[in-house]
């Protein structure tokens, strides 16, 4: 198994026709991700790479049961995006464009929730369980299939912890970005259950970084977890009040919002903690050690 | 973005909050004040009454001279901003309201207490209350008069409270502010609720919806390495302030990186291993803008005067050979800025070798290896300028 998506889960593009949609479109088929349509209001009945293309997100989930969403409209309609799959009843969606103000966030995840849809993002990389589903940016030539999954709220560092497990022959169940901006979808006590429940995932690395506090509620979930978990805190170093790239990365006047509480939590909890990223893959080797 | 507070009460007074009347000096409010006046330093630092930036005047003729001495005042290190004077009001108690972005609840909070006037932090939790917010409908009367009984208002002064509540909530949605605090929200003696300061955080992502809206004091105060990276569309946090005094005459370096959490695991390293970092710069997809745009970030580094330049580019899915050629070019740029032996770069991306190229023929250090190029570059940075020259 992986978590949240897998061979069998239907993809859906919204903003199929668009140049980034287009081009997700021709990786997922080559990668193997079973893309059964696209939308695009305006554009339905046509095809992009041989996949059907709807004119509403409920007309497509009609006609092929997709469940999982991969948003590449823009951001301008990023917000109404969200609310139409929501609507829908679609199960997943991967909203990966950042910058969106604060409260459209904040509407979007309260909308999701109350139809149940499980939003990734705003700002995620997305999520991929490689050489199954990839709805994320995350080349599939770089990804290896294995026992560790990864739960992070940055896209880049992602790509250079499963560069480093790589290294060490270690590869990935799933691996799931939940976005950098302040206010997020799916959290990571949402996810790390899914990862404790998953038999083929042997251990789990939290990735987080400074500002806000969601990085404590994980620890607190992973203490009571039997699948081991590594944290990865960065930003040990950047400044106070400075947004470091991420909107959601500023050290406020919480003192529960810098790196160090962050690694407090996890020592607490009784993780192994990294700072550095030359330490996550050494770490990771110990915890599947046992 | 945080506002200073007259730009903060202008923006709830837009919005039905009752605030005292107020003038930037050398204005004067227009009304009489039969209470005299409060001459208040426009700074963005806390405590500022404690530090003597706050002054009475009991007539008009007072308010230029304490407005003269505050405006040449430093507090905690910031040079006073502005001068406001405002009428002063007869306060029979003092509370604390604010609206604020609660980041890990992914949801708006009211939050209230019977005492204001101090810092929200040192209240005690079991005197302080809050609501949730539910983004779908709204806050909801029975929140504000949940939030006015705990208070212990009653009477005229809960309806004032519960309709000051809904203005400030209806504040933060419409100015798309992250928090809007009023500390104290004063009750008059005559009954009234007016907002005696305020502390309002703009989402710097919602500035485009705002166009008409003034450029607030905050981005007025940055150096022109900020300015420049703001203009350019990427994220610049200037480290030349932190540079520890022992430090500053070390060489420094800037890093320079694609992806939020890129950039702070960079910096992390470089800094592990002895480097002092004065800048760092995230590109926030200026890649895909252009490759003469992507040269002008990267240029943009000599504003912080590095003595090596460290740039981390992993990509996906993107040749990183045209991003190779980007940093070439500011290289490149006239007046010389730094030398391409003071140049390091990691890169990985698809045509990883033509890019390899590129920087190798113009002088650079390039690998693929992040450990590699940031143990090389804390490595130049020790060494006086003149020794790296080829």
């Amino acid at each position: 198994m992986s978590i949240l998506v897998d061979d069998d889960t239907p993809v859906l593009i919204q903003g199929i026709t668009g140049r980034t949609g287009q081009l997700y479109a021709e990786r997922m088929l080559a990668g193997g991700t079973r893309l059964v349509a696209g939308v695009t209001p305006g554009k339905g009945g046509a095809t992009v790479s041989g996949v059907p293309v709807f004119d509403s997100m409920r007309e497509a989930k009609a006609a092929t049961g997709a469940t999982a969403v991969m948003s590449c409209v823009g951001p301008a309609h990023a917000v109404e995006g969200l609310i139409e799959a929501a609507e829908a009843g679609f199960d997943l969606s991967v909203v990966y464009i950042e910058n969106i103000p604060v409260h459209d966030a904040i509407l979007m995840r309260a909308y999701a929730k109350a139809h149940g849809l499980r939003m990734l993002g705003p700002n995620s990389a997305g999520v991929v369980s490689p050489g199954r589903c990839n709805l994320s940016d995350l080349n599939d030539a770089n990804l290896e299939r294995g026992r560790v999954g990864i739960v992070s709220k940055s896209g880049t560092m992602t790509y250079e912890v499963i560069s480093e497990l790589r290294d060490h022959g270690i590869g990935t169940s799933t691996v799931v970005c939940l976005g950098g901006d302040r206010v997020i979808g799916a959290t990571y006590m949402e996810i790390l259950p899914l990862f404790e429940a998953d038999n083929e995932t042997d251990a789990v690395i939290v990735i987080g970084e400074p500002g806000g506090g969601l990085e404590h509620e994980a620890a607190r979930v992973a203490s009571a977890m039997r699948t081991p978990v590594v944290a990865f805190i960065i930003g040990q170093h950047a400044p106070p009040a400075a947004r470091m790239g991420h909107a959601g990365a500023v050290v406020g006047d919480d003192a529960r919002s810098t790196p160090a509480a962050k690694v407090r939590s996890f020592e607490i909890a009784g993780c192994r903690v990294a700072r550095l990223i030359t330490e996550v893959a050494p770490l990771v080797e110990e915890a599947l050690a046992g | 973005m945080r506002l200073l507070e007259y730009e903060g009460k202008a923006l709830l007074r837009a919005n039905g909050v009752p605030v005292p009347a107020g003038a930037l000096w050398p204005a004067l409010p227009e009304v009489p004040s039969r209470l005299g006046w409060v001459v208040k330093a426009q700074v963005f630092q806390g405590h500022r009454g404690q530090r003597g930036g706050i002054l009475v005047a009991d007539d008009a003729g007072a308010v230029a001279g304490l407005a003269a001495k505050l405006s040449a005042m430093t507090i905690g290190g910031e040079s006073v901003k502005g001068v406001y004077v405002e009428e002063r009001v007869n306060r029979a108690r003092e509370l604390y309201l604010a609206a604020l972005v609660d980041r890990d609840r992914g949801c708006v909070r009211i939050v209230a207490s019977a005492d204001g006037g101090m810092e929200i932090e040192s209240v005690p939790a079991e005197r302080i209350v809050s609501v949730e917010v539910d983004a779908l409908i709204g806050l909801r009367p029975y929140q504000t008069g949940l939030l006015a009984l705990k208070l212990g208002l009653a009477g005229e002064t809960a309806a004032a409270f519960r309709r000051v509540a809904t203005s400030v909530y209806g504040a933060l949605v419409s100015e798309d502010a992250e928090l809007v605090e009023i500390n104290p929200l004063i009750v008059t003696t005559d009954g009234r609720l007016v907002a005696a300061d305020a502390k309002v955080m703009l989402d710097d992502d919602a500035m485009s919806r705002h166009p008409a809206r003034e450029r607030p004091s905050e981005w007025q105060g940055d150096g022109a390495f900020m300015r420049r990276m703001r203009q350019l569309g990427a994220i610049g946090i200037d480290m030349r302030p932190h540079i520890r005094t022992e430090d500053r005459y070390r060489g420094t370096i800037a890093v320079l990186c694609n992806g939020a959490g890129v950039t702070m695991a960079t910096f992390d390293l470089v800094t592990h291993l002895g480097g002092i970092v004065c800048g760092a710069v995230e590109l926030h997809g200026a890649l895909a803008v252009g490759t003469e745009h992507t040269a002008s970030v990267v240029e943009g580094l000599r504003l912080v005067s590095p003595d090596v330049v460290m740039i981390n580019g992993f990509y996906q899915l993107r040749p990183c050979d045209d991003f190779a050629q980007a940093i070439v070019d500011a290289i490149r740029r006239e007046p010389a800025w730094i030398d391409p032996a003071r140049v390091v770069v990691r890169m990985r991306g698809l045509k990883f070798n033509e890019a390899l190229d590129i920087l190798e023929s113009a002088g650079c250090h390039a690998t693929g290896s992040l450990v590699e190029a940031c143990r090389l570059a804390v490595q130049l940075a020790a060494r006086p300028v003149a020794e790296a020259t080829r």
